[in-house]
């Protein structure tokens, strides 16, 4: 402080020192901080440094085809375009929305979607339009430098070639929903993916999807995109893996084109010796494609409100009582009791009814079998011979052997969304449901005959009778290719289903599917008819043959076909498509004719004999060509005369006018084609008939005369005396092959269908 | 101004109160400065007195007594360091024994700018408030106040050893970085030319600095010594505080970088004080020891 100077050279040194020692002191605490951040921390930054200008964009991997046993393809994918937009932040993100509007028609902008996206995952490109067509796509390019976060990209789309044909079988597909992301199923998948909805894409939905693979862009600090590809590696997308079904193409296609359009009601084709479905089709249908890409909500509506609910898969998602196809079941387990032979008769013979307590159980025909061995019992269907086989065998016994063979269970076919049959578990249900004492051994009949508690899909039917063919082997229907699934063997010997076996020709050659007999191939069945108490009863006909040595087994259900012999051509044609080839189908040209009548059917016995009235030309019935069933020809119709218009209304000229006007109390009409029954305006609400004989052998149901006009019924009907629709289909010979349209993504509603109470179709319908 | 009135003594200050008239001569413009606001030249300010007064001779308990009062504003934003600060200023008070008055107009200041510290918290501008709280933690805002930050550390991070290579720094190019080209362009230096490179420009500023100093030590008389100091203060105060602000060792003012920002005014400044500089160098280095 005293005496020294300031700026003494010495002082100076000094601080010149202390100054340079500060001096490095700082700038090696400098060097210290960028060591530590270029060399300690250059990997993380390295890393956030490729985040910051690098922007992942997914690779949609192709769904895996979907394709039948030889490889035809039911399912492919076809490229489409998806467009994107890369935003930093919300503002620039609908900026862009905006801009893109201008380009692309505003409604078609879903920029709520797009913003929503955008937040669950802001540093992915947000899909704006999931299918542009490719004309959109350009003009987009085209405005690149205005929409500089565009990303488009290839996407595969799904294609169904055969549309509505395949429909039930194959599903559809659609994008991934909110909920499903958040299951633990989905949870891996990004927003905007497609899945399986139904049907086999959503039960093979784990293999058909691939992976999607990964690219980059990179990006400024604008979001912008500066540089498309090669900003870093790729990672390519795994397609999905292929899946080969068992079905056949072919068959398919046929069953769809002869399933008469417009009626509701399925058909399943398998190979009884290892359960491979060869064909599924239920009516009606709708077009898959329409779900690519996003369903437009008026057509949903239309799909979900529709009456006939075309969404619903009938072969497996509706359960119908078996009625008369459960006989076999019942018969079965009678044999395999050793409760009877095939050629027992039962104390009582079919006299149209049986006396049980205070009431008579009816039998389908009023006038009743007479005496019948069991297999005589089988072929002409006869309900009393079965009611007294229930009772000798008993409901306990029923019930459990039902379980046995397989009743109670799922068939397990490999499609989503199989209902589980309705079958009683045993006799503490009636106790429970109906309580303890309130209800008799009557429940046997019913269930010996297919009806009461009983209510099955119609694969279960099939697989039942798919065991029955091949000598006692449940076998668990599969589409899939793959290894079989076991199956579970029936205990019931070989003898037993052998017998059965003979009782199904019978059925097919004399019985009630008189109608379905083929030329050249020996088929067995067995039609039911089950009753439907909200509307008229719907018709089953499973059969299958070669008889000997089975390859295959089809059964059908048609609702409101009211006779099970309504299926059995259809059934015996896709059969002989199948076993006979293409050619086979369109040598005999067998025509599927629809008529319906509107008069309720009188009750009392069937008049048999003749009609005495004959002579007059124009009179007699229209007599057939030789059929396909071998029935004897009859003369051609002749030409109607020109009269004037009857009760009926139908003037000469109409396609529709068959003979003469004294027939028209009781002349049924023939609805031809699937036009009349969707908009039947000529015939409402007037009663009418027309005069069309059945060839013989419905059951022997037709009427043998004009004056005996009733057609075959069930007496059992329980509409009185309302109006009510008979339903057959005839097969003829009339010109060229009928050819029903099935309509691409809209279900024809039948003018006079009533729309079904909750519950039905199929549901079991209660002990009479 | 200041170099003058220094020079002109003949003892340095010695006491606090003495001290009065330097600060005073800094305060003027640096207050005017402030109030712009411009704090970080304000700061500028404020190393230049430090430095020219550490070169005129004052003694070093009184440089750190004549700061106290900002460490202790600085530090009031915790009570407990705040508490220790004024425990360790008693104890260096104790240690040092200025004038009793001029200890206490020292405590007494410190507990001031403890004190105003939170009402002057608060009066600060919103973006002058999240820089110091972004200092302190990037990733508080990280897409706004601490995007600075966070860029130029990634951009040096990610320069590694031997950088990307001059011109190929991918943060600068895509612009992830701001200010590249004025105040974070050591940034770009740390992420083109990596570590390599930093420590090469550290050293050549090292170097620059050393001379200067050197130049001040042979200045003839003890103005041209001081003014030279004065620039040494300037030159190490931006380029402290410039580097510092791109490695988050330094709160984000807006200070450039010597020879280095783009930006015509303070280049030319730098320039001219390296002028004066070289002037005072050649009077330096004539022989002899002039009498002053």
């Amino acid at each position: 402080m005293t005496g020294r100077p300031a700026f003494h050279p010495y002082v100076l040194a000094q601080r010149g020192t202390l100054a340079r020692r500060l001096l490095l002191g700082v700038f090696a605490l400098l060097a210290l901080s960028f060591f530590r951040l270029q060399v300690l921390g250059h990997d993380r930054y390295q890393l956030r440094s490729e985040s910051n200008r690098l922007r992942p964009v997914p690779l949609p991997a192709p769904r895996g085809l979907i394709v039948d046993h030889r490889g035809a393809v039911i399912a492919e994918n076809v490229p489409g375009y998806s467009v994107s937009l890369l935003a930093e932040n919300e503002d620039s993100l609908r900026a862009m929305l905006g801009r893109l509007q201008l380009v692309v028609a505003p409604r078609e902008v879903p920029v709520d979607l797009a913003v929503g996206r955008f937040r669950a995952m802001p540093y992915e490109p947000a899909l704006v339009l999931k299918d542009a067509p490719f004309e959109v796509v350009s003009r987009l390019e085209e405005r690149r430098p205005v929409l500089p976060g565009l990303v488009i990209q290839r996407e595969p789309k799904r294609l169904y070639p055969d549309s509505a044909v395949v429909a039930h079988l194959v599903g559809y597909v659609g994008e991934v929903t909110q909920q499903d992301l958040l299951s633990t199923r989905f949870q891996s998948r990004r927003p905007g993916a497609i899945i399986g909805k139904e049907g086999l894409e959503r039960e093979y939905e784990d293999s058909l999807t691939g992976a999607d693979g990964m690219r980059f862009v990179e990006v400024d600090a604008l979001g912008r995109v500066v540089r498309d590809e090669g900003a870093a590696a790729s990672l390519p997308p795994v397609p999905g893996r292929r899946l080969r079904t068992t079905i056949d193409l072919d068959l398919q296609r046929f069953v769809a084109s002869i399933f008469p359009a417009g009626r509701r009601g399925a058909v399943v084709a398998m190979d009884p010796r290892n359960g491979h479905i060869l064909a599924l089709y239920s009516s009606p249908s709708y077009d898959p494609n329409a779900f690519v890409g996003g369903i437009d909500r008026v057509r949903w509506e239309q799909l979900n409100t529709d009456d006939a609910r075309p969404l619903l898969n009938r072969a497996i998602g509706t359960r119908y009582p078996p009625a008369s196809t459960f006989k076999l079941a019942t018969a079965t387990i009678a044999l395999r009791r050793g409760l009877v032979t095939p050629d027992s008769r039962m104390p009582v013979p079919c006299t149209g009814g049986l006396q049980f307590g205070n009431r008579v159980f009816k039998c389908w025909r009023p006038g009743g079998h007479g005496s019948l061995t069991l297999q005589q019992a089988i072929a002409t269907s006869c309900d009393v011979y079965f009611y007294q086989l229930g009772l000798r065998i008993g409901v306990r016994a029923l019930l459990e052997d039902g379980t046995l063979l397989g009743f109670r269970g799922r068939s397990g076919v490999d499609l989503p969304g199989e209902l589980n049959p309705a079958f009683p578990p045993n006799i503490e249900y009636y106790d429970r449901v109906y309580g303890r004492g309130h209800w008799t051994s009557s429940v046997a009949l019913n269930l010996a005959i297919g009806q009461g508690e009983n209510a099955q899909t119609l694969m279960n039917m099939v697989r039942f009778y798919a065991a029955i063919a091949n000598g006692g082997h449940l076998v668990t229907p599969r589409i899939a290719d793959g290894p079989d699934p076991p199956g579970t063997n029936l205990e019931v010997p070989a003898t037993t289903f052998a017998e059965m076996r003979r009782a199904l020709i019978a059925v097919v050659e004399q019985g009630t599917a008189r109608g379905a007999r083929l030329a050249s191939i020996r088929l067995a069945g067995k039609t039911g008819t089950a009753q439907n108490p909200h509307g008229p009863d719907h018709g089953w006909f499973v059969g299958f043959a070669p008889a000997d040595t089975p390859q295959i087994v089809v059964g059908g259900i048609l609702e409101f076909g009211l006779h099970g012999t309504a299926m059995a051509p259809i059934v015996a044609r896709v059969i002989e498509r199948y076993l006979l080839g293409p050619d086979s189908s369109r040598g005999a040209r067998p025509e599927i004719v629809l008529w319906r009548s509107r008069r309720t059917p009188p009750r009392g016995p069937r008049r048999l004999t003749r009609c005495a009235r004959r002579g007059a030309p124009g009179d007699r019935l229209p007599r057939l060509p030789a059929g396909p069933t071998g029935e004897p020809a009859r003369a051609r119709r002749p030409a109607p005369r020109p009269r004037h218009a009857g009760a009926h209304g139908l003037r000469p000229g109409h396609p529709l006018f068959r003979g003469s006007d004294r027939r028209a109390e009781r002349r049924r009409l023939r609805v031809a084609a699937a036009a009349d029954l969707a908009g039947d305006r000529h015939h409402g609400g007037r009663a009418r008939a027309a005069g069309v004989a059945a060839p013989a052998g419905m059951g022997g149901a037709g009427p043998l005369c004009r004056r005996d006009p009733r057609p075959a019924h069930h007496p059992r009907h329980r509409h009185g005396r309302r109006h009510r629709r008979v339903l057959e289909i005839v097969d003829r010979r009339r010109g060229p092959p009928y050819r029903p349209a099935v309509g691409v993504g809209e279900a024809r509603r039948h003018s006079d269908a009533r729309p079904l109470p909750r519950g039905a179709p199929g549901a079991a319908g209660h002990a009479p | 101004m200041l170099a003058r009135y220094l020079a002109g003594r003949r003892e340095p200050p010695a006491t606090l109160r003495e001290l009065a008239l330097p600060v005073a001569f800094a305060a003027v413009p640096a207050g005017l400065v402030a109030l712009q606001p411009d704090l970080g030249s304000a700061l500028v300010f404020a190393g230049i007195l430090f430095a020219m007064l550490f070169w005129a001779g004052v003694r070093i308990p009184n440089l750190v007594l004549l700061a106290s009062p900002v460490v202790s504003l600085v530090l009031a934003f915790s009570p407990w360091t705040w508490g220790a600060w004024i425990f360790l200023l008693g104890g260096l008070l104790v240690l040092w024994r200025p004038y009793v008055w001029e200890g206490l107009a020292v405590l007494a200041a410190n507990v001031g700018m403890g004190i105003v510290a939170l009402p002057l918290w608060e009066r600060l501008a919103t973006y002058q408030q999240n820089r110091f709280l972004s200092f302190l933690n990037p990733e508080l805002d990280a897409r706004a106040t601490g995007w600075h930050i966070i860029q130029s550390k990634i951009a040096i991070g990610s320069g590694g050893w031997l950088g990307q290579g001059f011109t190929q720094g991918t943060q600068k190019r895509l612009a992830f970085l701001p200010a590249q080209h004025t105040d974070f362009v050591f940034s770009v230096v740390g992420e083109e030319l990596g570590l390599v490179g930093v420590l090469a420009a550290l050293a050549l500023f090292f170097a620059l600095l050393a001379v200067l100093i050197r130049v001040a030590r042979r200045a003839p008389e003890p103005f041209g010594s001081l003014v030279v100091f004065g620039v040494v203060g300037l030159l190490f105060t931006h380029i402290f505080e410039n580097i510092g602000m791109t490695a988050n060792v330094m709160p984000i003012t807006g200070i450039p970088l010597p020879f280095f920002s783009y930006g015509g005014s303070f280049l030319l400044a730098c320039f001219v004080g390296i002028g004066l500089c070289l002037r005072i160098s050649r009077e330096g280095r004539e022989p002899g020891y002039r009498e002053f």
